[in-house]
């Protein structure tokens, strides 16, 4: 729970800073239809009546900066190899751990031997790997690669984890999730650290950013303190993406309502959820950078039994923006997923890539409507398994197969007041160990509705379904349903 | 005879050159100058160890590599080095009944990371933090005892530190003081699988907790 510990404040605190370090002169909209208020600080809240329009297309409206960087790949790849080993003497000296005893016969065994199936824990495998894999993207980013050349350093950290680090076999799922997931997070960790940090800030003021941007982007906080010399080195995390549009929601929620005929009934927890667009979903601001665009949607409640929590994360790697004289947007694009989904004992999640399509339309004066559809592959997925549990199988099924997802907005100056979300995923399981062979299919629906109360504050109601269904070759067939509502408060912005 | 002293005194004026070139071709120190000016250095030492578990003595031990310089105040080393202790009868294992006595040899292959405290001058301290795959052999001293026990490879932890004394621009001299932190065990022979199938954490854990001082030359190119 550490890591999560770490991660959600961290984004909660992206969240809240950015409204201090984004600029405040809005960019005037030009023939596009207008970007609801979510997503820009600078658009007028739904109280405000008549106002300057929201941002728009910063990419025409404020030029951003030219980004000149200087890698150091041999620095990056150094730095990797000091997180392996930093990690490893941790794990070996002070938490003594069986698998830390390695040797050049483990490196050795694990090279003629090649890959296997991990079966750590659901949440080890799927949360904290990907986290590890973060701080790989993270020591490429902080040493001027780009995506890619950080996406390299993600995976040939993975790589020298896997074969060196450990005295079990490499782990192709763990090789897997560690990259893919490691590239989503690190690179939204070092977007939210460039929003963050501004090289000019001093005193108390750089402290606290300097602070939450090492939360954000941890090698890069480490580099920034080591050489504080080249703070001005555009190389380096620091502001390039001020005119990114921002935008999201927090919201809490007291007891939830969550019912389920099959599994635990009526249950009640505390619920903590966030909703993050960096740039804009219908394609404004993309300048054809990977993750210009993305989304993450997170939840964290307390209970019944024990804390859950979901992730959605997608961001667009390529994409194509289009707009009409009708004032529309448009957005095609393909976007690499990082999913990790808990509803009470129901938990599904992974990579996936998919080809997406985003738009936004004027319906009315101060009325747009946002729809979003994507389709693609889950790479590497798994999902908990509930049959037959004994101490050898680890819980969850591993699988690959599609997903598929569709969803729409109502926005009224500003202010979502509808949305509606359906996810979908179709797994064929794998007959690899601990995996029960066969498929299975979930969909979730999530429908919202929300009211102005004060400024940026509402009130809202969401009700969400969670069904799957299955059929496993060991014969066992069926579904599972579970059903929650939940009234919340709600801050836009 | 006569060829063997003629290759003696041109081995000699060959070495004799060597460390002059070594010593006077770069002229004199600069005491101001940075201790970075070249990038490689070739590195050998000697010294001595003391091994901090019971049953296992102290002996001397030798090593060399190249280092490169990677910052102002950064550089890498790969270095092999290799010592020799004696080891006390039933040393080794409380519950296998420990090795005979005999000597232990470890030859380490090691990736160091120095970090100079100070690159001016000629007094040149740095910390050291590295690991190294330590290959372990074991030999009884009677030749008549049946090897039965082995002393399981390690990858392991070095932290030290040391200073570089500098002679000429490409002449150092330098102390070393590590500790090379060896977290083993004793195995029976024949292993019979994967060593990775072995239990670590069920064995007689010998920590060969090895301080080793050394002094030797870094030479820069």
């Amino acid at each position: 729970m550490s890591a999560v510990a770490a991660t959600l404040p961290a984004i909660a605190m992206a969240m809240n800073l950015c409204l201090s370090s984004l600029p405040t002169g809005e960019p005037a909209a030009t023939g596009s239809v207008s970007v609801p208020a979510r997503f820009s600080l600078a658009a007028p809240r739904p109280d405000s009546g008549t106002g300057p329009p929201p941002a728009a297309d910063v990419t025409t409206a404020t030029p951003l900066p030219k980004l000149t960087f200087h890698p150091r790949p041999l620095l990056a790849a150094a730095e990797v190899a000091g997180l392996n080993l930093g990690v490893w003497a941790f794990l070996h000296y002070v938490g003594n751990a069986h698998y830390s005893y390695i040797s050049w016969e483990t490196v050795r065994d694990n090279i003629r031997d090649g890959w296997e199936w991990d079966r750590s824990l659901y949440f080890v495998n799927f949360y904290h790997h990907p986290y590890h894999g973060y701080l790989y993207y993270s020591a490429g980013r902080a040493n001027g690669l780009g995506f890619w050349g950080s996406s390299l350093a993600a995976v040939g950290g993975s790589l020298m984890w896997e074969y060196m680090m450990e005295k079990y076999r490499p782990s192709i799922n763990d090789w897997i999730t560690t990259s893919c997931g490691g590239i989503v997070y690190g690179e939204i960790g070092y977007r939210f650290s460039a929003l963050v940090r501004k090289s000019e800030a001093r005193g108390l003021g750089r402290i606290w950013r300097e602070i939450v941007g090492t939360v954000l982007d941890p090698v890069g906080g480490v580099n920034r303190l080591l050489n504080g010399h080249e703070d001005s080195d555009p190389s380096l995390p620091g502001s390039p993406d001020l005119g990114r549009v921002l935008g999201g929601e927090l919201i809490v929620t007291g007891p939830v309502v969550a019912r389920s005929g099959e599994l635990t009934g009526t249950k009640a927890a505390p619920t903590l959820g966030f909703t993050i667009d960096y740039g804009d979903r219908a394609g404004t601001g993309w300048t054809g950078r990977p993750f210009d665009v993305f989304t993450v949607r997170g939840r964290l409640r307390w209970g019944p039994d024990r804390p859950h929590l979901t992730l959605f994360i997608d961001g667009a790697l390529f994409g194509r923006k289009s707009g009409s004289a009708d004032g529309a947007q448009r957005f095609l694009a393909f976007y690499q997923h990082y999913d990790y989904y808990g509803f009470e004992t129901m938990r599904v999640g992974g990579t996936s890539f998919t080809g997406g399509w985003d738009a936004r339309i004027a319906a009315a004066r101060n009325v747009s409507v946002r729809t979003g559809l994507r389709l693609g592959w889950m790479g590497l997925g798994a999902s908990d398994d509930f049959l037959d549990v004994d101490a050898e199988r680890r819980n969850y099924n591993l699988g690959t197969g599609w997903t598929a997802s569709a969803s729409a907005a109502l926005a009224v100056k500003g202010l979502e007041y509808l949305s509606v979300m359906w996810r979908h995923y179709g797994l064929y399981n794998l007959r690899v160990t601990g995996s029960r062979p066969g498929r299975e299919a979930w969909d979730i629906l999530f429908g919202q509705v929300e009211v102005p109360l004060w400024s940026s504050f509402g009130l809202g109601f969401a009700v969400e379904y969670c069904g799957r269904s299955y059929r496993f070759h060991s014969g066992e067939s069926g579904a599972r349903r579970l059903y929650e509502a939940r009234a919340f408060l709600a801050w836009q912005f | 005879m006569s060829t063997r002293m003629t290759l003696g005194a041109a081995g000699r004026t060959a070495a004799a050159a060597l460390i002059a070139a070594a010593l006077f071709a770069a002229g004199p120190a600069r005491a101001g100058a940075a201790g970075a000016a070249k990038p490689f250095s070739l590195v050998v030492d000697a010294g001595y160890v003391f091994v901090h578990q019971p049953g296992f003595g102290h002996g001397w031990r030798y090593g060399g590599g190249l280092q490169f310089r990677t910052a102002k105040r950064a550089a890498f080393e790969v270095l092999v080095e290799s010592y020799g202790v004696p080891v006390a009868e039933g040393a080794g294992s409380v519950t296998a009944g420990g090795l005979a006595a005999g000597r232990m040899d470890m030859t380490s292959l090691v990736f160091n990371q120095h970090v100079f405290l100070l690159t001016r001058g000629r007094v040149l301290p740095y910390a050291t933090l590295g690991v190294g795959l330590a290959f372990i052999g074991y030999a009884p001293d009677d030749p008549a005892v049946v090897v039965e026990k082995d002393i399981v490879d390690r990858f392991a932890l070095h932290v030290g530190g040391g200073i570089d004394l500098r002679v000429s621009r490409r002449l150092f001299v330098t102390g070393r003081l590590r500790y090379n932190m060896v977290k083993t065990w004793v195995e029976p022979l024949p292993r019979e699988g994967p060593i990775r199938d072995t239990d670590p954490l069920a064995q007689d854990m010998m920590h060969l907790y090895g301080l080793e001082f050394g002094l030797g030359l870094r030479l820069a190119f």
